[in-house]
């Protein structure tokens, strides 16, 4: 490695970088800047009825606001089958100040309606505030028109016709919250941009005055094994597929083959619930058979080099690294029959979709770091290769891959959240499938996943890999 | 810095042996349940030191299982030492198995490249030494051919080939590698000379005295992972005879 091609290194990084956060920019969207609110107020399953409003009567419902905007609220009635004639209104109101009203004619309401208000911009500013939800109602006739649908609740109470009535309205509120993330944007990346500057210019430093430095360290390695590895993946390659009619076809032909399978067993199941499921299913064969593929081949990495390892100076890292390359490459090949199932089954392709590479890239570090821990675990026990095989059925079962996420019961919830290949592979369909940008947590979350099973990894196999040479 | 490309100091190498290799989980589990698990400590190297400066050829000998090996296999960097530390300037070319790296289905061609780059050598290198490389080893007809259809000497050919283009700096050599038929014997062991006295700093084991005392400056007697004698080549030689009653 030259002083030429750090610089050019370094350059090309901080050029990637400042790209990177200024694209993110625009194709992060309202995801970036908002996200739902976690004050929401979900619509509660009703349990009765309140008695029946007639004209005049003033039913208000207080309740603590959370949302800092609020997109939307609802509040359901029922008719009781009665065909009377008038009106109802709503009302939010802060104290006395009206925040927005709706007046809905009962003849065009069915039994049970849901009347929802939305403002024409987002009321902000509420948040904490005692808000009120009131029903007025008239009609010409002196009688009952409408009843509210109500909800036991402890420690709960409304007004109806001034009186305090237990329980609460069945009504929901829904808005957004603002994310700081996305508020202070470009303040974050200005200051991230003058750390990995810093960073860089560190690095440079101490590189032109010969010191110690782990990241020249690691670019000078790539640049003195690169050869190496890129024979060691065409290796991989050709002996993989050496002898075979089809050869690299196949690389195209078994994420689809897999799919159909899959599709034919599990469409009718799910396919109804799960927008574009053949995509949805694709996606998660191809992101889970990555994993699969690549930490199985690191696994016996180190051990199937025993003769190598035990005769030849080599980092041992390579042999891992270069499994880990020649899986990302069949993965690449694989990203092929999937763009075209988006195209053949009609899933338009927005900008936002080239996030998903993001999710895909933290999968590939991800796996090199269990690649890492599985293959130096290897040569001191045999049996993790039988083990992990079960390991993996497991795990595929324990993800959503064939079947959506939200059948999931609720107790269980937490295993899927802690499922890293869940968020890897979830955020990417939301990228390629719904054309939007998760929000900014789930970037930092799928990161940390992967640095954590890296740095595990390399821990481990640098700890280990003297003991190699003695027990291969 | 100091003209020794290679400073062994008081290096120690332990192998922790058990009666039999566990290498499983289950194993471990139930020897270790039933109080078995007993390692048997070998010392293959004990409290070794020596230096070799640039340019110099130092010839390690003693009998089967002295740690002569293990020697090289630490200077190489494939082992590392229980105790003790070695240092080592300039690039290693250890010539202790030939063509470890090959790959049987792949084409005489395509081990080239690949055994090439496990030794470390560049592409361009490579490139340039490809011609050099063929032609030495005598297989230019069945260059494109898978190599599981080689004959065994001419896979032991081109793996001699490939590893002795290198210009090292340090050489190691596990006795001179005299392969094939008379005819590439003699040419190998003519490039074998060639390298060796070729300024590389070399490392030599051998358990043939003459090539020995025909190629080394210093030589190094180990005895059961011990230093019996270390000193120009004639006394060492000499006392070495002695003690295994072999006649001048």
């Amino acid at each position: 490695m030259t002083k030429e091609n750090l610089k050019k290194v370094f350059l090309i990084t901080f050029f990637i970088f400042t790209v990177f956060s200024v694209s993110f920019y625009f194709l992060g969207g309202d995801q970036l800047k908002y996200r739902n609110s976690s004050g929401n107020i979900s619509m509660p399953d009703a349990d009765s009825a309140t008695e029946e409003i007639i004209a005049g009567t003033i039913v208000m419902q207080p309740f603590v606001n959370r949302v800092e905007d609020i997109e939307e609220m609802s509040v359901s009635f029922a008719k009781l089958y009665k065909d009377t004639q008038g009106k109802i209104t709503v009302f939010l109101y802060d104290n006395e100040e009206l925040l927005m009203k709706r007046t809905v004619d009962l003849s065009d309401m069915n039994e049970t309606e849901t009347v929802i208000l939305r403002p024409d911009e987002p009321i902000s500013g509420r948040k904490g505030h005692m808000l009120a939800i009131r029903i007025y109602a008239t009609s010409e006739a002196d009688q009952g028109v409408v009843a509210l649908m109500r909800k036991d609740m402890p420690g709960s109470k409304f007004m109806f016709d001034e009186k305090m009535i237990d329980g609460t309205l069945c009504f929901s509120l829904t808005g957004r919250d603002e994310n700081y993330l996305g508020k202070y944007y470009w303040y974050i990346v200005a200051v991230m941009e003058l750390l990995l500057g810093g960073l860089l210019l560190k690095s440079y430093s101490d590189y032109l005055n010969n010191r110690s430095n782990l990241i020249v360290r690691a670019i000078a390695a790539v640049y003195h094994y690169k050869f190496l590895i890129s024979q060691l993946v065409i290796r991989d390659f050709k002996s993989k597929y050496k002898r075979s009619i089809l050869g690299v076809f196949w690389s195209f032909l078994n994420p689809l083959m897999t799919m159909t399978v899959q599709f034919l067993v599990f469409s009718t199941f799910f396919s109804s619930d799960t927008k574009n499921y053949p995509v949805y299913l694709l996606s998660g064969v191809v992101c889970f058979s990555f994993f699969n593929e690549c930490t199985t081949m690191c696994l016996s990495s180190v051990s199937g080099n025993a003769r190598l390892i035990t005769k030849v100076y080599i980092p041992k890292y390579i042999f891992p690294l270069a499994r880990t390359i020649s899986s990302t490459v069949n993965l690449g090949i694989s990203l092929v029959p999937l763009l075209l199932a988006c195209l053949v089954l009609g899933t338009v392709l927005k900008p936002q979709a080239i996030l998903f590479l993001y999710f895909v890239i933290c999968l590939i570090v991800f796996s090199l770091g269990i690649g890492l821990f599985l293959s130096a675990l290897m040569v001191f026990f045999r049996d993790i290769q039988f083990l992990w095989t079960v390991f993996t059925q497991i795990w595929m079962y324990a993800t959503p891959i064939f079947y959506p996420a939200e059948i999931i019961p609720e107790r269980f919830k937490f295993i899927v959240r802690l499922n890293p290949l869940y968020h890897f592979i979830g955020n990417a369909r939301t990228c390629l499938i719904n054309g939007i940008s998760p929000e900014p947590r789930a970037y930092i979350f799928c990161l940390l996943f992967a640095l954590v099973s890296l740095a595990i990894g390399a821990y481990t196999f640098k700890k280990t890999q003297d003991k190699f040479a003695l027990y291969l | 810095m100091s003209d020794n490309m290679i400073e062994v100091k008081n290096v120690t190498m332990k192998f922790r042996m058990s009666d039999e290799p566990i290498n499983s989980l289950k194993e471990i589990f139930t020897t270790a349940v039933s109080g078995k698990l007993k390692f048997n400590e070998f010392l293959a190297l004990d409290d070794v030191s020596f230096e070799l400066e640039k340019g110099k050829t130092l010839g390690l000998i003693g009998r089967n299982g002295a740690g002569k090996s293990t020697m090289l296999k630490l200077i190489s960097g494939i082992l590392k030492p229980t105790k003790g530390t070695i240092i080592t300037r300039g690039n290693i070319v250890p010539m202790l198995e030939l063509g470890a790296g090959f790959d049987l289905e792949l084409t005489g061609k395509e081990n080239i490249y690949l055994n090439g780059a496990i030794l470390g050598y560049s592409k361009e290198y490579l490139e340039s030494k490809y011609e050099e490389i063929v032609e030495f080893a005598e297989i230019r007809d069945f260059i494109d051919m898978p190599i599981r259809n080689y004959s065994s000497g001419m896979m032991a050919r081109l793996a001699f080939s490939i590893a002795s283009v290198v210009q090292p700096e340090i050489l190691i050599v596990d006795e001179i590698l005299a392969v094939g038929d008379v005819a590439f014997q003699e040419k190998s062991f003519a490039r074998m000379k060639e390298l060796m006295t070729g300024g590389a700093t070399v490392l030599f084991v051998s358990h043939d005295l003459e090539k020995i005392e025909e190629m080394c400056d210093k030589v190094i007697w180990l005895n059961k992972g011990k230093v019996v004698m270390f000193g120009d080549t004639d006394d060492v030689c000499n006392a070495y005879r002695k003690a295994q009653g072999i006649k001048e």
